[in-house]
């Protein structure tokens, strides 16, 4: 009698599913981490690499050499 | 002028790329703790409702404590110190700091040493999945065995077992005498210094690079696995439905900071060390954001979803959080015995350790390399040289935790004292960047070649709830579990635990079928043996179970060795820092003090707030 009482109430526990607040918590929180995480690789992968900003330098005429002025022999 | 002769600057070393250093310290972060520890610390704390004291405490402690860290470790680099005693002291020429620098070598040599073992143990695990050892063992278990709840009874059984007797859980010195562990534990140390010894960017940063992403595809391969599985909502409400009432238990926000604080590796000389290796102007806003997201893909996403909710769905609550073992109990008990309901679980179970091995070997590379640039720096020695001294000093303790083995004895109690370092530590270099350094000079040289600034409220937050924060972690957290640490460090508690554990067992078994909940059995134990922390009166004892009499002085007669193990381990916790703070100031008196003046001769300090 004791076991078929404990069977009957196992049978009667409610069963564990997913709830809408569950649910809502677990989007939630993975949803922070992927925005987190997509922000971070995003503003990671977007710079430049540092051979382009020493490009720049070399470019500009500093005039300090014979043949930079106009007409310089 | 010094009077000190000049010291040759060793080549610095740099990382290669950002990509690399984030994933260099974000494997440092990754390790058993995301996969494990936070579905189990979240399914015993709320569940859903845990995320919120961790969201919380992920931007009150983890983020704040993460940009301080990583601004003094390049700080400490751009002063020519790569260690944490060399960087403190360039940074605060005073005891303190040296203390503080010798708590940052001292806590991840010393969690190397039985971190290694658990390093091997998910090494083993894979090897015994691929030589299909775990299918022939169910095999052999179920036979015979009929109804569904028997064969669950009768895998977890054995994958029990199987975890004591292959992790030298029954008795010190089981390891050593068993061999096949030696050897594992053997190819997990060749593996580690091999690395090490190869370098910050030759090494640890290649790696990385891939060991991360293979990490991180083989847990989105299961994800995808276990995500597919019929009914998986049953395991997902387990693990994430909230329960809101717990949010008004302190030991709940507790265990949530605690979860935060350990799971992103933060002050206690890790990133110290690896931010070092960082250029003058890199980003350490973004970079340390970074990592910490990473950190929190793996734990949250990956952590989340897979182990508890498949535990609950193949085997039920009872098994879905470790039982008696907690974290290793998730990992060496529940997850093998999953494996055989599981389609292609022997595949999968293969798969899973083989990618836990892999976050246990970047972790361990942080715990290493702080080590190897304190030897190097300090003394001048080369990388052979630091690598074999090193090697020998981790290779004593490993051997040592390897041998204390009983019941997770050795591993159990340094894993404690080294936590209650590690908030120590934490709540050091926090109080020192905040009120040493000052917040705003800190943030400043922080927002130094930073992609985006850090909020404006960050002094204040650094500067006093940070601090506060941890410091009420730190009192909390002594105060619940010291207790019973320092009891079981007592010859007569510890006998008097392990014999009302065996005559507690055996009031179980007789009220087996009466079908107690767990407080009614707590109540019925509590009114036979008397209160906790008494003697138990024999005479007192109803007569079945007097035959338990026996086992019971068996089992209390264990208790004065095991409490001489639990001495042992603190006092050498002890001893080594004493060792390594004499040593850190040896280091900073010589060398590290000239190397500090020549970097301050070429200007190398730090700016003054508007400068």
């Amino acid at each position: 009698m004791k076991a078929l009482a404990l069977l009957l109430a196992e049978a009667q526990a409610p069963e564990v599913r997913l709830t809408t607040q569950g649910a809502l918590i677990m989007a939630i929180c993975i949803g922070l981490v992927l925005a987190l995480g997509g922000f971070c690789m995003y503003r990671i992968l977007r710079e430049k690499r540092p051979a382009e900003h020493h490009h720049v330098p070399l470019e500009i005429n500093t005039r300090d050499t014979n043949d930079s002025w106009p007409g310089a022999s | 002028m010094s009077t000190w002769p000049e010291v040759e600057s060793p080549q610095r070393e740099n990382w290669g790329s950002k990509i690399g250093v984030v994933l260099a310290v974000a494997g440092s972060a990754v390790g058993l703790g995301n996969f494990l520890r936070f579905p189990g610390q979240a399914v015993n704390n709320g569940g859903g409702a845990f995320m919120i004291p961790y969201v919380i405490s992920f931007f009150v402690v983890g983020i704040p404590i993460a940009w301080c860290e990583w601004t003094i470790g390049r700080l400490g680099g751009r002063l020519g110190q790569n260690s944490a005693p060399g960087i403190m002291y360039a940074i605060w020429q005073r005891s303190p700091s040296k203390v503080l620098g010798a708590l940052a070598l001292l806590i991840p040599v010393t969690i190397y040493m039985y971190y290694i073992l658990l390093e091997a143990w998910c090494l083993d695990y894979c090897i015994y999945f691929v030589q299909g050892g775990f299918a022939d063992l169910f095999a052999k278990a179920i036979s015979g065995v009929d109804s569904d709840t028997a064969v669950v009874t009768a895998v977890v059984s054995e994958t029990t077992a199987h975890f004591k007797e292959n992790c030298g859980l029954n008795s010190h010195g089981a390891l050593l005498r068993g061999g096949r562990m030696v050897w594992i534990v053997l190819i997990g140390f060749v593996v580690n210094f091999f690395i090490i010894y190869q370098g910050v960017t030759r090494g640890i940063e290649r790696f990385c690079k891939w060991a991360m992403p293979l990490l991180i595809l083989c847990a989105l391969i299961i994800l995808v696995r276990v995500l597919t599985l019929p009914d998986i909502s049953t395991g997902l409400g387990f693990m994430w439905n909230p329960d809101w009432a717990s949010l008004k238990n302190p030991q709940v926000w507790l265990a949530a900071a605690g979860q935060i604080f350990f799971s992103l590796s933060v002050g206690f000389g890790l990133i110290l060390c690896y931010s070092s290796y960082l250029r003058e102007n890199d980003d350490v806003v973004l970079t340390s954001l970074s990592a910490s997201s990473t950190n929190e893909f793996c734990e949250v996403i990956l952590g989340g979803l897979i182990v508890v909710p498949t535990a609950f769905l193949f085997l039920g609550a009872a098994h879905a959080t470790g039982g008696a073992y907690g974290t290793f109990g998730i990992g060496f008990v529940t997850v093998p015995a999953i494996m055989h309901f599981m389609p292609l679980g022997h595949f999968f179970g293969a798969m899973w350790f083989g990618l836990l091995f892999l976050a246990a070997v970047t972790s361990s590379l942080s715990m290493l390399q702080p080590a190897v640039a304190f030897l190097e720096d300090g003394f001048g020695l080369k990388r052979r040289a630091s690598v074999t001294i090193l090697g020998v000093i981790t290779a004593v303790g490993a051997t040592l935790t390897m041998y204390f083995s009983k019941d997770l004895l050795a591993i159990d109690y340094t894993d404690f004292w080294c936590n209650v370092l590690m908030i120590l530590a934490a709540t050091g270099l926090v109080i020192m960047f905040g009120w040493v350094i000052g917040a705003e000079r800190g943030v400043q040289e922080m927002n130094r070649g930073a992609d985006f600034r850090v909020p404006r409220f960050m002094p204040v937050m650094i500067r006093y709830v940070t601090p506060t924060f941890l410091l009420v972690i730190l009192v909390a957290w002594t105060a619940t579990q010291a207790g019973d640490y320092l009891g079981g460090m007592s010859p007569a508690k510890r006998s008097l635990k392990y014999e009302r554990a065996a005559y507690a067992g055996a009031i179980g078994k007789h009220f087996e079928e009466a079908g107690l909940s767990e407080e009614e059995l707590e109540t019925r134990t509590t009114e036979i043996l008397g209160p906790q922390d008494s003697p138990i009166n024999a005479a007192s004892l109803p007569e079945w179970l007097l035959a338990s009499q026996e086992e019971a002085q068996e089992a209390r007669a264990a208790g004065p060795a095991d409490a001489n193990v639990a001495r042992f381990v603190f006092i050498g916790i002890v001893v080594f820092l004493i060792f390594l703070t004499a040593l850190s100031d040896i280091a900073c008196r010589n060398r590290i003090r000239r190397t500090v003046e020549q970097a301050q001769r070429r200007g190398a300090g730090l700016e003054e707030v508007g400068a």
